[in-house]
């Protein structure tokens, strides 16, 4: 079962949130990666191929639409599925979100519950 | 005491004068021209007749000439007060003339005489104080070169709209001698000739442009705003949450009682958040709707799942009313389920523990009507319209505020308005209260898209895919008049230079046929218009993107084209009940 868990890489520079998001999906039984800015994460999700990204729009170095469209656009990585979190509500930015090819949207703060009931249907697919 | 007028006795007095020294004159004359005539002989016993002759027409001339001199005297008199009249007025007007002239000058506004062309013929001061150019370097150009190019054709349609005798409103962005956009609000009025004919317009532009920037930073300020309050308030819920679901060891019903207020609370202040957000933008009307096709109970249906938890905590017993045949209908999910949170919290709030909460919808003619039902304490009948008033209540924040109704309804309100459906409550005192909301039973859009090249057609296929329109393609002339009369859009997009059979020809087309003569028409082109051809098509105003057209360009148009064909149809809808 161990070896089967599987991997999230969370991306936020909110560092109190990457602790209460790594201590939900641990608890939960995930694995979990961090990256804190968007470099990170296009060089996280590279090399350490994790089952499902949950990312974060407002990021320093590369914002959260640029790291998605990246890999989305990218053969290699475009089936990681990625769940963006957003603190901005607006539309413009659920347009992006699909417009880059992010699988699901999520505004902040969200439903903790729904978050990890999504999280397990991305991994479903 | 009233004084007896005295003028006319001076008048008469002096008239007689005049006539008696010329009668006295006139007699003199008669008896010296009678003495001169008799040889200087004078027989003075003798009275002869000839002297009564003489001295009488001496009298009669003397008589005559002193009317005649009165006649003059009178007649010079008037031609001096006309004179001087004249003179008065003359100067009355240069004086008028100066102060429209100053009028012109000095008022507060830019005022811009055109002629029929479009071309300055005259400013007036504030031309340059605002505009920051020399009026002397405008006059004789055109008014379109003043003006940025993405509202040439809102000046175009106003100018056109004021040659025809109207007296248009509106916006636009001029540029400045130094490079930046300045905001007019102008007022166009039409210039006519002696005869009445409309010669050019006149501007009055208004710059608005501190107001705008305001308004634009008010907007930025919400928006950042919302967004730094959202961050922290997102890992204080994760971390409330964490800690109810017992991931940090397991905690006493206390504990987790105490622990769910918090998180409800941290709900309830994003809420606040969100409407404080959306109210910023529906005031400058940038609320842009995300419509799709669903199904309005299946959305209902989810509300009551979420907030059956919330429910049961309270003792309140919420059910599910549908009516028996729901049609998947055209709405904005987000927003939709928005009001119906609203509407829920507030019902949930003025319910007491143990009371009844209905959610429930049916079908009501062309429309869909949901309903929040409560048992709780009713609204008196003087406040159902003020509750939803938002202005009323940023006055009487706090009254409203412990009363509980906040910007929620208001905002409500403007969404289902903005789906064109509408939102009333009946509520008593004492006996509960029913919110309900109205959104017409609508179809996504159908557009046609039509270019011979189709990589064109593919990225214009693209720029619509947010939007959930149905989309239709055709490559040719011949199959978009074929798709067009099997499908009926709403909206073509059409190409005009194609091979075989160009776009003006597929216009007319469209245009003989009773099943699509009323489909909307966007023109795409390369080259100039062939404006006479446009006309032909009928009285519509059809909408031209020039290519390369831009991606916001194209969507925007699409939407206000597709706009006002729902409102036709909506109009023709009443026409035909």
């Amino acid at each position: 079962m161990s070896e089967n868990r599987n991997l999230v890489l969370v991306v936020d520079d909110e560092e109190d949130l990457v602790i209460a998001l790594k201590a939900r999906f641990q608890s939960a039984g995930y694995e979990v990666e961090v990256a804190r800015d968007g470099l990170e994460a296009l060089r996280k999700a590279r090399t350490l191929d994790p089952d499902v990204i949950i990312l974060d729009v407002m990021l320093p170095k590369m914002d959260g639409f640029k790291v998605c469209r990246m890999l989305k656009f990218d053969n290699r990585y475009s089936r990681i599925p990625v769940l963006m979190l957003s603190a901005r509500g607006q539309e413009v930015d659920q347009e992006m979100g699909k417009k880059v090819g992010a699988d699901d949207y999520m505004v902040k703060p969200f439903d903790s519950a729904k978050l990890m009931s999504r999280v397990k249907e991305l991994l479903g697919n | 005491m009233k004084q007896p007028d005295l003028r006319w006795m001076r008048r008469e007095y002096s008239l007689s004068r005049v006539v008696m020294e010329n009668t006295l004159v006139g007699t003199c004359m008669g008896l010296l021209v009678g003495l001169l005539l008799r040889g200087c002989l004078p027989q003075l016993n003798q009275i002869n007749l000839d002297w009564v002759i003489f001295i009488l027409i001496g009298m009669i001339i003397g008589l005559l000439s002193g009317f005649e001199r009165k006649r003059q005297a009178q007649m010079e008199k008037k031609k001096n007060l006309l004179e001087k009249e004249v003179r008065e007025s003359r100067g009355a007007l240069v004086t008028t003339e100066d102060r429209y002239k100053n009028l012109f000058d000095n008022a507060n506004d830019v005022i811009m005489v055109l002629d029929s062309d479009g071309r300055f013929v005259e400013v007036n001061g504030k031309f340059r104080d605002i505009l920051g150019y020399e009026a002397a370097e405008w006059l004789g150009r055109s008014f379109y070169d003043l003006i940025t190019a993405a509202c040439r054709d809102v000046a175009i349609k106003n100018y056109w709209e004021t040659l025809k005798g109207g007296a248009p409103r509106f916006e636009l962005d001029a540029v400045h001698a130094g490079g930046s956009t300045i905001n007019l609000a102008c007022a166009n009025s039409p210039v006519r000739d002696r005869e009445g004919e409309v010669i050019g317009a006149m501007i009055i532009a208004r710059d608005i442009s501190e107001s705008k920037n305001l308004e634009e930073l008010q907007n930025r300020f919400i928006s950042h705003a919302s967004h730094e309050l959202r961050t922290p308030l997102t890992a204080m819920r994760e971390f409330a949450s964490l800690l109810i679901d017992g991931v940090a060891g397991e905690l006493n019903e206390d504990q987790k009682k105490y622990l769910e207020r918090v998180e409800a609370n941290i709900d309830r202040l994003a809420r606040i958040i969100d409407n404080l957000l959306l109210m910023s933008q529906a005031e400058q009307e940038k609320i842009v709707l995300d419509k799709r096709q669903l199904d309005f109970g299946e959305v209902l249906a989810q509300v009551k799942e979420d907030y059956q938890a919330a429910a049961a905590k309270k003792r309140q017993d919420l059910t599910l009313n549908l009516g028996e045949e729901m049609p998947r209908i055209l709405f904005d999910p987000d927003r939709v389920i928005q009001v119906l949170i609203n509407l829920l919290g507030n019902a949930m709030k003025f319910t007491p523990d143990g009371g009844r909460i209905e959610l429930g919808a049916r079908r009501d003619g062309a429309s869909l009507v949901a309903w929040v039902k409560d048992n709780g304490v009713g609204i008196k009948s003087e406040d159902h319209e003020r509750i939803f008033d938002r202005f009323q209540q940023i006055r009487d924040g706090h009254k409203f505020g412990r009363k509980g109704a906040g910007l929620g309804l208001a905002i409500s309100r403007e969404i289902i308005r903005l789906h064109r459906g509408e939102m009333w409550v009946e509520s008593e005192v004492g006996q509960g209260s029913t919110f309900y909301f109205s959104l017409p039973i609508t179809q996504a859009p159908k557009v046609l898209l039509v270019d011979d090249d189709p990589d064109l057609v593919e990225m214009y296929k693209d720029f619509l895919t947010p939007y959930h329109y149905r989309v239709i393609t055709a490559y040719n002339g011949e199959e978009a008049i074929r798709k067009a009369v099997a499908e009926v859009p709403d909206l073509v997009v059409l190409d005009i230079v194609m091979p075989r059979m160009n776009g003006y020809e597929v216009m007319g087309r469209l245009r003989e046929s009773q099943t699509t003569c009323g489909i909307r028409v966007v023109i795409l082109t390369g080259y100039g218009l062939d404006e006479k051809r446009l006309a032909a098509y009928g009285d519509r105003a059809i909408p031209a993107l020039r290519k390369p057209v831009s991606m916001n360009e194209f969507v925007k148009v699409v939407q206000g084209e597709l706009e006002k064909r729902e409102e036709e149809l909506l109009e023709g809808e009443k026409a035909g009940e």
